[in-house]
């Protein structure tokens, strides 16, 4: 598993890079309060190996 | 795992149409479970930070942090830890109440959060930033995403795979890809936050 994450870093990187170009093009302020509900989802995807 | 794999391993065993109700009742009661969840969360946060007099802008700044932090855990490169109490639903609950019950209260538990084994940032940061915004009406979106996401995510997956009923391999498949959807949700929202994107 810790060789699939590190192969990872890399597009993660990008990923953050193209995030930060996404927001920058959009200029849109995001509601502070939906930062838990984009984590919600998130975790909810992850849900498929919890206990 | 059990509570997570009882409706797909259960349903295969039962009609279709009564399989599907129990899926859709375990998603549900997810939703409700996840609602309770934020519910109490805001509670108790908005409790505590009374009690610290923290202001708002600090709550935000310290929720910001810690997500900026967690993107390394998430990426593997510093094993920070997060709370878990290594814990499981009981795997009896099937028995006590069969089928159909069983789906309804391990979804409603599962979503609550703390029987089950959480090993991805995403979900105590979600408690973190829904007791740092201490807002009821978005705190209860987030509870309710959380627990229905958490229902269809799992559902879904193992019905797309090929696997023989073998959930619990194909479900533990995906791991590394979860650590980093996580690590891009973190990130997402890091950017967001340091470069000022947000109103609050």
């Amino acid at each position: 598993m810790e060789v699939q994450i590190v192969r990872l870093r890399w597009p993660a990187t990008w990923g953050f890079m193209g995030v930060a170009l996404l927001l920058w093009a959009l200029g849109l302020p995001l509601p502070i309060e939906s930062f838990s509900l984009i984590l919600a989802i998130i975790a909810g995807i992850s849900a498929t190996s919890t206990a | 795992m059990v509570g997570t794999i009882h409706p797909l391993v259960e349903g295969s065993k039962v009609s279709r149409p009564l399989g599907l109700l129990a899926g859709v009742g375990h998603i549900l009661a997810g939703g409700l479970g996840g609602a309770c969840l934020a519910g109490l969360c805001v509670w108790l946060g908005g409790w505590l930070m009374n009690l610290l007099a923290v202001e708002a802008d600090t709550r935000h700044m310290l929720a910001g942090l810690l997500t900026g932090l967690y993107i390394f855990r998430e990426l593997g490169l510093v094993p920070l830890p997060v709370l878990d109490l290594k814990t499981a639903v009981p795997d009896s609950w099937r028995g006590r109440w069969g089928f159909e019950v069983a789906s309804l209260v391990y979804g409603f538990v599962l979503a609550f959060g703390f029987s089950a084994r959480t090993p991805y940032s995403s979900f105590h940061l979600m408690l973190v930033w829904i007791a740092a915004a201490g807002d009821l009406h978005w705190a209860l979106l987030a509870g309710v995403a959380w627990g229905m996401t958490r229902g269809i995510a799992v559902l879904t997956l193992a019905a797309t795979e090929n696997v023989d009923q073998d959930y619990l391999v194909a479900l533990l498949r995906v791991r590394p890809a979860m650590h980093a959807i996580n690590a891009w949700g973190l990130g997402f929202i890091g950017v967001a936050y340091l470069l000022g994107f947000v109103s609050a």
